[in-house]
């Protein structure tokens, strides 16, 4: 080996990344090589000046405050999330109410449709409320609602599918449907939730009367 | 990768996060040269990945992927920095002069004289460093002084593999190169 080889693989002597044939002949010179001894003595030397160099600490009690500031928002994040769930329940005051419960989207990949009942009056906006009890959260949740030629969702008009990604919490989820009936009639709103290959309907039979007096169903189990 | 079937499964983020911090502080104090930035960041960074905690627990080696969000985050707070030089008064002073960590060298003996030269040699080399590159002062903080591998720097800094490789390569040359100059300088001037 000459002094030259011996120079450019320091670096990797060093690191530990050569062979062990490699190693062994880079250890051969430098035991009868006084130059290539103090090269190695160098940078041996460099690398433990660098080891030490200087880092000042961090400040008393410095992870405690980066963690009760995550304990923090953390805790905001979950008061957010539970005022949006109240406020919705809320403002579903006058509501018609249909109860689904015991959702479970596995092992039944096409749920047989299960029918409950609702009736409305045209031309008002009618919260209709789907509870979804779910044994366990799931993240990943297709939500599709279908909705018969005379009834639209408020804001979405002329819109018979609506379609939106959301998350099931484990225990009830309460979605509110601002519903409008343009004209008397039954028609069907189905509700659709997918998660991955596993997929339920739910229908919901809708009446629309033109009097003034609208039924709330008592609460049924779908499932 | 591991993978949680709902959040419930997942770990704590304190429990996520807690172990790595001390690391992750070192890192940015190494990128900004501030304590008060590089205590900042990792906390700005544990608040930013709150929502990922999935992500994180599904991570082989989170830690360096920690280590990858941060770095691009000082950097980007440098960058900041360079566009608004003005420092404020009251944030000037609060550094404090570090002091060198010779539990990590080598050999050290408890000899004052060769305390005294190591300090010297270090205060050397730091300079030196200061001297470099940032592309190269970066390579050899992550390497040779938090002894990251080349296979996290290269996830780190989003760099091939042998391009780590020769970077530090040259880096090192570079450094030993202005170590030599100061050497002679300082030999110059007792002649």
């Amino acid at each position: 080996m000459q002094c030259s080889d011996f120079e450019s693989r320091l670096d990797a002597y060093l690191d530990t990344d050569l062979s062990e044939a490699e190693a062994l002949a880079m250890n051969f010179h430098v035991q009868g090589c006084p130059r290539c001894q103090r090269s190695l003595a160098t940078a041996q030397r460099l690398m433990n000046a660098l080891r030490v160099a200087p880092v000042p600490p961090s400040r008393p009690g410095f992870e405690e405050r980066v963690m009760g500031a995550v304990r923090r928002q953390q805790a905001a994040r979950e008061r957010r999330w539970f005022d949006k769930r109240v406020g919705l329940a809320l403002a579903a005051s006058f509501l018609a109410g249909v109860l689904v419960t015991q959702l479970s989207l596995e092992g039944t990949p096409q749920g047989a449709p299960t029918l409950a009942e609702v009736f409305v009056n045209v031309h008002q906006v009618q919260p209709v409320r789907l509870a979804f009890d779910t044994p366990r959260s799931f993240d990943d949740v297709d939500v599709t609602i279908e909705l018969p030629d005379h009834v639209e969702l408020r804001g979405y008009p002329n819109q018979r599918v609506i379609r939106w990604h959301t998350r099931l919490e484990q225990g009830k989820n309460v979605l509110t449907l601002p519903l409008i009936a343009r004209e008397a009639g039954d028609g069907v709103i189905t509700a659709r939730l997918t998660s991955g290959d596993k997929s339920k309907r739910f229908t919901v039979l809708m009446r629309a009367r033109g009097d003034v007096h609208s039924h709330l169903t008592n609460n049924k189990t779908l499932i | 990768m591991i993978l949680f079937k709902n959040n419930r499964d997942l770990p704590d983020i304190e429990m996520l996060l807690r172990p790595h911090l001390r690391r992750l502080y070192r890192l940015a104090y190494r990128i900004t040269r501030s304590r008060d930035d590089a205590e900042d960041l990792v906390q700005e960074l544990a608040l930013k990945l709150l929502p990922r905690r999935a992500e994180i627990a599904s991570l082989d080696n989170a830690g360096t992927w920690l280590a990858k969000v941060l770095y691009r985050m000082c950097v980007d707070h440098l960058r900041r920095q360079q566009r608004n030089p003005v420092k404020l008064a009251a944030e000037q002073g609060n550094d404090v002069v570090p002091e060198m960590d010779f539990d990590r060298m080598e050999g050290v003996q408890p000899n004052p004289v060769a305390h005294l030269e190591r300090g010297r040699f270090v205060e050397q080399v730091s300079e030196a460093m200061m001297q470099l590159s940032e592309e190269h002062r970066v390579l050899i903080e992550l390497h040779d002084v938090e002894g990251y591998t080349a296979a996290e720097i290269q996830s780190i800094l989003d760099l091939p593999a042998g391009t780590v490789k020769s970077r530090l390569h040259r880096a090192r040359a570079r450094l030993r190169s202005l170590l030599a100059e100061g050497t002679e300088r300082a030999a110059a001037a007792w002649e």
